[in-house]
Formats: C-alpha cells, sequence, structure tokens
C-alpha cells in the first residue's frame, strides 16, 4: 500500500467513525424538568409564554422555571400558615413583581423587553379570569392553589415544553 | 360663609309613615338589631375615616329642601366607608352618594306614587325604605353615557316630583343599604356610632349658626335656639366633660365662630357639636324619625393593574 492510498484510507475510516460515534445531545433539549405538566387547559393557555421564550437560553429558561417554581411553592405553604403573608391579591401580585424583579431581572441580568412577547404572553396567561384575573380579591386555600398551578404552567413553559 | 348663607330645611314629618315603616322591620330598634354592641367611651369620629378614604371630601349645601336626601345620602357614603376601613370589607369606594337620587326614591317611589306635587320635603322612614329598597346612584358617574351632578337643584326637583327614572333604577338596586333601625335616644347613637355605623337624624330643633367655646377651650358647639325641620347626619360622638354628638349638616361652610380643630377641616364649619341631654329631645324616645344604617353594598373590588409590574 503506497503511502496515498495509506492517507486515504485513513481519512475513509475517520469518516466512517465520525458518523458511527453518537452525535453530542442538543442542549436546550437536553434539560429535564422536574415539574410536572400543567392540566391540559393550562397547558394550552401557557403556550404563547413558551413561544415567547424561544430565543432564551438554557441559562435563561432555567432561571424563568426556578423563580416560578419558587412562587408557586411559596404560595402553596401558606395555606398552612396562620398568619399568610398574601392574604389577597394585591398582595400576592406584589409578591410575584419582586420575585420576578431579584430572580429575572436581577440575578439572570434579563432586561425588560428583551423577550418582545413576553409581557404581553404572561400578562394575558395570569389575566385570564379563568387563571388568575385581574380582580383584587380576597384569597383562599382554592385561590392559593389555582395560583400555585398557573406558576407552574408558568415555569413549565419556561423550560421549553409549555 | 356664615353672611352668604340661606337655610334650607325639609324635613316633613310623617309619624304614620314611620311607625308604619319601623313595624315592617325584622329587628326594629338598636335592641334587636344590636344586642351585643357595646362601646368605650372613646371620642369617635367618623368623619375621619371618609376623610382619609377621599381626602377632597368637602360638605356641599342643598339647594332645595332636600335635607333628608343629603342627611341619608351621606349617611350611606359614611357607611360605606366604614364598611371598607372598619369592617375590612372588600370593596372600591363608591364616591358621593347623589342625594337627588335618594330625595326621589323617598318622596316618590319608596311611597308607591307615581308623582309627588307636594312642594318639598320628606321623611327619615321614607328615605330608610328608599335607600334599603330602591339603593342608591353616585354623583358624576356615568350611568348609560349620562352623569348627574350633586348640589343641582333642577334635578332634586324634577326627581322630588317624579321619581328617579326608571331606566336608572337597576343601577342604584346595585348599591342598597342592607339594614336600618331605629336609634331612640343618645345612648342607641353611640353604640351605632362607636361601632362604624352613622345615623340620619330627623328633628325639629333649631341651633344658633355660631359655634360656642366650652371650659376646655375646644370651639364647635352648637346651642339649641329655634325651630329647624331637618334631616342631618350624626357622624361621631364626644365624651369627657360634655357628652356630645358631632351633626352634619348640608349647608356647606355655614357655621362661624371658633371650631373644634380636632374635626377634620372638610367638618369643622359644616358640622357641630350636640349635648347628649339635646341629642335625646331631638330624636324624641319611641316618636323617633331616626335611624342608623348598616351593610352598604358597595362597588366591586378594585381590580390589579397587571400581574408583572414591568419587570418583563
Amino acid at each position: 500500500m503506497n503511502a496515498n492510498a495509506a492517507r486515504l484510507s485513513a481519512a475513509v475510516v475517520l469518516v466512517i467513525l465520525a458518523f458511527a460515534v453518537p452525535r453530542q445531545p442538543n442542549r436546550a433539549a437536553a434539560v429535564v424538568s422536574p415539574i410536572p405538566a400543567p392540566a391540559a387547559t393550562l397547558l394550552d393557555k401557557v403556550r404563547p409564554v413558551a413561544d415567547a421564550l424561544a430565543a432564551a437560553t438554557p441559562s435563561e429558561r432555567a432561571v424563568w422555571a426556578e423563580v416560578w417554581e419558587k412562587v408557586a411553592r411559596t404560595v402553596l405553604a401558606e395555606s398552612a400558615s396562620k398568619e399568610p403573608l398574601f392574604p389577597d391579591a394585591k398582595t400576592l401580585r406584589a409578591f410575584t413583581v419582586a420575585s420576578l424583579e431579584i430572580g429575572w431581572r436581577r440575578v439572570a441580568g434579563v432586561s425588560p423587553a428583551r423577550f418582545p412577547d413576553l409581557k404581553s404572553a404572561a400578562e394575558a396567561f395570569l389575566a385570564d379570569p379563568d387563571v388568575m384575573g385581574l380582580d383584587d380579591v380576597r384569597l383562599d386555600d382554592a385561590a392559593r392553589r389555582k395560583f400555585s398551578e398557573a406558576a407552574h404552567a408558568l415555569a413549565y413553559a419556561g423550560i421549553g415544553r409549555g | 360663609m356664615a353672611s352668604e348663607f340661606k337655610p334650607q330645611f325639609g324635613y316633613d314629618p310623617s309619624p304614620a309613615g314611620t311607625t308604619a315603616f319601623v313595624s315592617s322591620l325584622a329587628r326594629p330598634t338598636m335592641a334587636e338589631a344590636g344586642p351585643h354592641l357595646s362601646y368605650l367611651q372613646r371620642d369617635v369620629f367618623l368623619g375621619d375615616l371618609l376623610v382619609r378614604i377621599d381626602p377632597k371630601y368637602r360638605r356641599g349645601r342643598q339647594p332645595i329642601g332636600s335635607c333628608v336626601g343629603w342627611g341619608w345620602s351621606l349617611s350611606a357614603q359614611v357607611l360605606a366607608v366604614c364598611d371598607i376601613a372598619v369592617r375590612g370589607e372588600r370593596e372600591g369606594y363608591c364616591g358621593r352618594v347623589l342625594e337627588a337620587a335618594t330625595y326621589g326614591f323617598s318622596r316618590v317611589e319608596a311611597r308607591g306614587l307615581d308623582k309627588n306635587w307636594n312642594g318639598d320635603g320628606s321623611y327619615g322612614a321614607a328615605a330608610a325604605k328608599a335607600v334599603t329598597k330602591y339603593g342608591t346612584l353616585i354623583a358624576d358617574r356615568d350611568y348609560d353615557g349620562k352623569t348627574y351632578p350633586s348640589a343641582d337643584a333642577a334635578l332634586e326637583r324634577a326627581w322630588g316630583r317624579d321619581g328617579v327614572p326608571d331606566t336608572l333604577e337597576p343601577h342604584a338596586a346595585q348599591h342598597k343599604v342592607t339594614e336600618v333601625t331605629l336609634v331612640r335616644n343618645f345612648s342607641d347613637v353611640c353604640k351605632a356610632i362607636c361601632n362604624g355605623y352613622p345615623v340620619a337624624l330627623c328633628s325639629t330643633q333649631g341651633f344658633k349658626m355660631e359655634f360656642g367655646k366650652d371650659s376646655e377651650g375646644h370651639g364647635g358647639w352648637l346651642t339649641a335656639s329655634g325651630r329647624w325641620a331637618h334631616c342631618q347626619m350624626i357622624g361621631g360622638v364626644m365624651f369627657g366633660k360634655r357628652p356630645c354628638a358631632v351633626v352634619c349638616n348640608s349647608w356647606a361652610d355655614c357655621y362661624s365662630g371658633p371650631v373644634d380643630e380636632r374635626l377634620p377641616d372638610a367638618f369643622r364649619r359644616s358640622a357641630g357639636k350636640v349635648d347628649a341631654d339635646v341629642i335625646d329631645k331631638m330624636i324624641g324616645g319611641d316618636d323617633s324619625d331616626t335611624f342608623a344604617l348598616a351593610g352598604y353594598a358597595g362597588f366591586a373590588p378594585s381590580q390589579l393593574s397587571d400581574w408583572t409590574g414591568g419587570v418583563l
């Protein structure tokens, strides 16, 4: 075998190997969600939020999901409290804004309007009367559960499966 | 001020009408309506709550003999404020209750009439029936493209004669006073006021237009004099050496003389203090046409501006 034939054989082997070796998985698709999928009706309603986050990086998606997950857990835990921190929608809204401000804006460094459709999509989702609505109402356990489910759905939308 | 002042009255008692109405109440007196109501002898002025919620509030001036509409409308408005501030009910502040509507309902609909051609005036029980059965309207609110201002003489005269237009009745019915009960003496007044229930007072007792001062230097005292067939709201009670009620008139800033600085500015010259024994005489015991109000059906809770506060 002359030198050229040897080089050609080596190249063929390398090309074969290149296709034979399993490809690295897509990083975004590899994020495994510990968040269970929301109910079908919520999943449908929250889809515009997932669409608005289509260009988000994996770390931005992770922070988004984490912020809403923590909000969901905190609000749900209120039901066991004798003196709830969020007796009504107004205080719950203040907590939501503060959580987003800290987690999304300060920690993840995401500036307003970085995702142009995200604000309107998230607002429309939460303002939907079947999700939370905009009435400043007193919160009972059922309302807290409802909000917690909505926040779960937003978290789920963030990790690309909404 | 006092120099421009032209008093308007308009309390037209109807003992038979009041008796009939009171006998229709499930809980006709404070003893039945609030058997467990008690009070500490601490000064209370419900107008403080009103100006806290509505800092621009000023007492207006009744343009005709519509004092019953004015006294009862302010009572309903203060009741709404107390429902929010004292009882923590989740409702929006209504604004100024429209006197013309309360007056019109009390003169026409509440009496089962089509028209009331009988001059000006009304009485307490008729207004009680008006606000509990027909409800209240709000001044300057848009009702099907129209607004109705406070202190409009033509409007008060027209509705006092023709009643409130039928098209407005559904709007009024959304904001009724749930319950009224007869107040028979100063003790009843204290129970009501100290628990956040205003009192609409109908009486024929008059007063001097210049405030007096007490031994502690507080002004704002009204001296009984003459005869006023008049409806006003009792908005406060004070104790100490001279127990009294704070009576809110509907003649704008009508009183002269030394004021009681403890009252908010909006009420210093439109409300005066009346001694407890005079209040007892004004109310008249079993002949009373004076009522405490409870349970305003307020406005839907306010809405949130958004959920995310511009963070996204």
